[in-house]
């Protein structure tokens, strides 16, 4: 830029202010109101090196060199807060023309406080801005931490019941089938008996439409459905041969003792158990005991485990009677279907029996049936 | 008397100004207001050997996704403070873009980290980690520093370890 054509500029826009120096960056001249932009007091201290009167040139002493050398256009440092004022400071060359030695260096001092004014706001929200949303995110990361955390706590201690659980309910199941084997021992049959029956029920209920979970908690119960038996005076219980007409009175009421003992208890799976006490001696035409309750008003459990009792009861040897061989035992639950039986059952029984022989195949005891 | 250009470079909001008033004036503010541009601070020392040295300090306006720091506020310094928060990992991941800056723009130049806002993790072990960590992955710097405008924490040492290594 032409030295005059710098000069115009400055007189024709009154925000500029400026100094003009020699080769050797020694202040020559100035504007009136370039003190505000400098570090010094009174207009006479002016006359120093450019270095000395503007700090922001410490460090650049190569690069105003370069530039008295014409090696460099110019120098620009912008936005420059001074003295509660915004200024861009450049520094350049001026020569008469083009071809002209430089002689000397203009330094320009632009107040762009106005222009900051304008874009500070915008950037203090920009940043503000930015930094809510760092801090969201580190709170984010925070609570995603803490959320692992505590799903990891969750997770162990829904493992640490989930194993309880399953304790507890082994533990049932072994107490049930131990107390089910009581009954058992005590009227000389073997403890696999409950066992047996309590996989046939669990089979049965299925094939009937019962859910995985009724089915389960038809296994468990139905080991119990003669715990009453341990109420029996062992004369009637073990007599080998027919009872009289009073003592099968007196050995009916294991049905109605296996309730009373199980049905005070609050736990469903016992409840369950006090009814299968209760009705699997019931009959479907309703000559059964201990009530001589009829077709659907027996519980499925209480139908369900009469077949299977009886099933795997005439297939082994009991104190009364030798085992019967499996021919004569199917002829006789289908003999029974719609009298002793629900119809229903027996025919579902009846039509998947290799699966019930498969069952009780894995039961193997002493007492097996005898297979025809 | 010597004089030394002196300019920090980081991330905006890193706590740059308030490493400098803390510093200069011994002061500390909470509350943030953004640089723009560049406001320059004298402090002088006495390096050990009784040479009096004079910092400039440029606080420059902070490094955004929009803004980059202008190469014209970097030219010429004699030495370089790179800032960052050490409790936000991106103004962390930005110090080698800056050095790069750095390394671009002036010769081999003593060059500080400062990990700043330490006081606020609690956890020592772990600023002593990300101060381990960025030192052995910048070999070209002096030395990272954990520091804390608020508490004063390291502040000191930064410009004095950056002085000396100046004089040399």
């Amino acid at each position: 830029m032409h030295i005059q054509e710098i000069f115009n500029a400055i007189y024709e826009k009154h925000y500029y202010e400026y100094i003009v120096l020699d080769t050797s960056l020694n202040c020559i001249e100035f504007s009136d109101k370039v003190i505000d932009y400098v570090d010094i007091q009174e207009a006479s201290q002016m006359y120093l090196n450019i270095v000395e009167l503007i700090p922001e040139l410490v460090g650049l002493e190569q690069e105003l060199h370069e530039i008295v050398q014409g090696t460099r256009k110019n120098i620009e440092i912008p936005l420059v807060y001074r003295k509660k004022a915004f200024i861009t400071i450049s520094i350049q060359a001026g020569r008469k023309s083009h071809y002209d030695e430089i002689e000397s260096i203009i330094v320009l001092f632009e107040n762009v406080s106005q222009f900051v004014q304008m874009q500070q706001k915008s950037i203090q929200d920009r940043n503000d801005k930015e930094l809510l949303l760092l801090e969201l995110d580190k709170k984010n990361s925070s609570l995603e931490k803490y959320n692992k955390h505590m799903m990891h706590l969750v997770e162990a201690e829904m493992e640490k019941n989930f194993r309880l659980t399953n304790e507890i309910i082994i533990t049932q199941r072994e107490v049930i089938a131990t107390m089910g084997a009581i009954g058992e021992t005590r009227s000389k049959e073997t403890g696999d008996h409950v066992l047996r029956v309590g996989e046939y029920a669990k089979t049965l209920g299925l094939m009937a439409g019962l859910s995985e979970q009724e089915a389960e908690e038809l296994k468990m119960a139905s080991p119990m459905h003669d715990i009453g038996k341990v109420g029996i005076e062992d004369a009637i219980l073990n007599k080998p041969g027919k009872l009289t007409p009073e003592e099968f009175a007196v050995m009916k009421e294991h049905a109605l003792l296996g309730y009373e003992m199980l049905s005070g208890s609050k736990q469903k799976l016992l409840q369950t158990a006090a009814t299968i006490a209760y009705e699997h001696h019931e009959k479907w035409d309703g000559t059964g005991y201990p009530r001589g309750l009829k077709g659907k008003d027996i519980h499925i459990y209480g139908r369900i485990t009469a077949i299977v009792d009886v099933f795997d009861a005439l297939g082994h040897d009991r104190v009364y009677k030798k085992a019967w061989p499996l021919e004569k035992i199917l002829n006789f639950i289908k003999e029974e279907s719609g009298t002793h039986f629900d119809p229903f059952l027996v025919e579902l029984f009846l039509d998947n029996i290799n699966v019930f022989i498969n069952i009780q195949d894995h039961y193997k005891s002493e007492n097996k049936y005898h297979k025809v | 008397m010597i004089t030394k250009k002196v300019v920090l470079i980081g991330d905006f909001a890193t706590g740059k100004t308030s490493l400098i008033r803390r510093y200069v004036d011994n002061q500390f503010s909470d509350e943030y207001l953004t640089t723009i541009g560049v406001k320059i601070s004298k402090k002088t020392l006495q390096i050990p050997d009784e040479i009096e040295l004079q910092l400039m300090i440029w606080d420059i306006e902070g490094h955004t996704d929009v803004k980059t720091t202008n190469p014209a506020y970097v030219m010429g310094a004699h030495g370089v403070i790179l800032v960052g928060d050490i409790t936000r990992e991106r103004s962390i991941e930005n110090i080698p873009l800056h050095l790069d800056l750095v390394k671009k723009l002036l010769k081999k130049v003593p060059v500080v980290v400062a990990l700043n806002k330490s006081d606020l993790i609690p956890d020592e072990t772990e600023v002593e980690t990300k101060v381990l960590d960025l030192d052995k992955s910048l070999p070209e710097v002096l030395k990272v520093f954990d520091t804390s405008a608020k508490n004063s924490k390291n502040v000191e040492a930064i410009f004095v370890t950056l002085s000396q290594a100046l004089l040399l």
